[in-house]
């Protein structure tokens, strides 16, 4: 697996990639080993996350934030449209709007050793168009650089299969 | 602080005003009471959050891409049957950002229907009953609704002639016709021969849907524009030719046994009193005995008793087809889980579990095709 997290880096991770995390218990592990950074709106959509049994987890983030292990940050509307005006005609209108302030706050320089963290195949696509692949990770990949392991299924949109076979 | 923010502000009032909603009730509704001052953000002094941009584009029943880049998109107006007690106006903004929403899946998929509702539309104005009981004669034969309209009509509509069917808990049956297409909103709540009903009374309305964008109905009569369509409803569902040697069959030494005539209003699809009406219309039935039926306990009790072993429950809040356009799209990378979710009114945390209620699993491979000649 190609690494792509050095150290100093951070991760700006999505909402879905955050629940997944908590999923697999590696949230905590994860915001211990680098800097965590989510989009304000991500954040909101980050809510909680329901097992197989129907039962709701609720991802709590707010105690990251305040033990300061996770940071939250908001997009500027110039950098939205900087972001728009980079993207081909429609295309945000396939995105939702928490993946739109993260890839604008990507885009925008905001972060300059942030990775984007995300399952998302429209997401990653983003970041292809934006030709920023390099600083993209799938969640399996960045636990791997992280040498965090776990034992539950992946699921398939988080693996780093998944991602290469989107930015192939 | 870039400028960008005075137009997004000018775009809140313009959906604002079409709600009729003050900048206190907007706030209230999107949960942003006390955190945002719309003023501000048209001033340009204060740049309102992407969450807060979100939050309001959802209160205002409008595209959160709509509301932060512009234009807010031109909207039909919406035709309500018996309107909804409370925010008319919010209940036919949702229901026309549904119908938007539905659209784009369907540009996005490349599964546009073709608007066939169109070619059966009345050339000539509909302005008493024998219009509406011609219309209903003329549309049945390409409708192919069989001897038991009620049973196949929906499916024809959607499936045949891309009618966006949906349900919601307010107000009792709207049309609407925009670029989306036609598109008919139903109360999830009412019985299911209601919803028929209402169902083919709205239809009337599509068909005679104004070239210029609007639905015809004269104010000065409104009340007759609706009770042409019950009579088109009436006429399309109840078929004549159907109908009287269905009846026949039940009479006996000129009496027709309650339980029979309410068997006869569930075979149909329709209430008993739908059924009574028609009857009594095609002079089968006596006003004074419809009327003394409808009124007697025991009849209602055979009614009631009939009722549940018909009433399947109660319809998903989204179609069939939507979902499933959404979720096509989702698998294929064309549409993000998080826009998904959204569509569907739906949590992330949350999105397996509404999509497993229309029979789909997001875990699941979809990736198999074949080759169509």
């Amino acid at each position: 697996m190609k690494t792509r997290i050095a150290p100093g880096s951070s991760l700006l991770i999505d909402a879905d990639a955050m629940i997944e995390a908590f999923a697999l218990g590696v949230r905590d592990l994860l915001a211990e080993r680098l800097k965590v950074v989510m989009g304000d709106t991500a954040r909101q959509e980050a809510h909680h996350w329901r097992d197989k049994w129907g039962v709701a987890h609720p991802l709590d983030l707010h105690i990251l934030i305040s033990e300061g292990k996770l940071t939250v940050e908001k997009a500027s509307l110039s950098e939205l449209d900087m972001l728009k005006s980079r993207l081909p005609e429609g295309f945000s209108r396939r995105l939702d709007p928490g993946e739109t302030e993260e890839l604008s706050m990507l885009y925008s320089g905001r972060f300059p050793r942030a990775h984007f963290c995300s399952g998302d195949g429209r997401a990653i696509e983003a970041l292809k168009i934006l030709q920023l692949l390099d600083w993209g990770v799938s969640l399996e990949g960045a636990l791997h650089d992280l040498d965090i392991r776990f034992s539950q299924r992946l699921r398939r949109q988080f693996t780093e299969a998944a991602f290469e076979a989107i930015i192939r | 602080m870039s400028n960008l923010a005075i137009p997004v502000g000018e775009r809140i009032r313009e959906a604002m005003s079409r709600l009729n909603w003050t900048e206190d009730r907007l706030l209230e509704k999107a949960g942003l009471t006390g955190k945002l001052n719309v003023s501000e953000i048209e001033k340009g002094i204060r740049e309102p959050s992407v969450h807060e941009l979100s939050l309001l584009a959802d209160a205002l029943r409008v595209d959160f891409y709509d509301l932060l880049y512009g234009p807010l998109r031109k909207r039909p107006p919406v035709k309500w049957r018996a309107m909804p007690e409370e925010e008319p106006e919010f209940w036919a903004e949702d229901f026309l950002r549904n119908c938007e929403r539905y659209h784009f899946l369907e540009r996005l998929e490349g599964q546009c229907p073709e608007d066939k509702l169109c070619e059966l539309r009345s050339s000539s104005p509909v302005t008493n009953k024998r219009c509406a009981q011609r219309l209903a004669k003329t549309v049945s034969e390409p409708l192919r609704l069989g001897r038991r309209p009620a049973c196949a009509l929906r499916d024809v509509l959607e499936a045949d002639y891309g009618v966006k069917i949906w349900h919601g808990t307010h107000g009792s049956g709207a049309s609407t016709y925009g670029d989306f297409g036609p598109a008919v909103l139903l109360n999830a709540e009412h019985a299911p021969w209601r919803r028929t009903f209402s169902l083919a009374h709205e239809l009337f309305h599509l068909l005679t849907w104004s070239n210029d964008g609007a639905p015809i109905s004269s104010p000065e009569w409104p009340k007759r524009t609706e009770n042409l369509a019950d009579e088109f409803a009436a006429n399309l569902l109840l078929p004549r030719d159907e109908l009287i040697p269905a009846f026949e069959r039940l009479v006996h030494n000129n009496t027709i046994l309650y339980l029979h005539l309410v068997n006869l209003a569930r075979e149909f699809g329709v209430s008993t009193e739908a059924l009574m009406i028609r009857l009594r219309n095609l002079q089968r039935l006596t006003s004074e005995d419809v009327e003394t039926t409808l009124g007697d306990e025991r009849f209602k009790e055979l009614d009631r008793q009939s009722m549940p072993e018909k009433w399947t429950s109660s319809p998903p809040p989204f179609p069939k087809r939507f979902v499933e356009l959404g979720f096509a799209a989702y698998k294929k990378g064309n549409l993000s889980r998080g826009r998904l979710s959204e569509f569907l009114s739906t949590d992330r945390g949350d999105l397996n579990q509404v999509l497993s209620q229309y029979g789909l699993d997001e875990d699941q491979d979809c990736a198999g095709e074949l080759t169509a000649h």
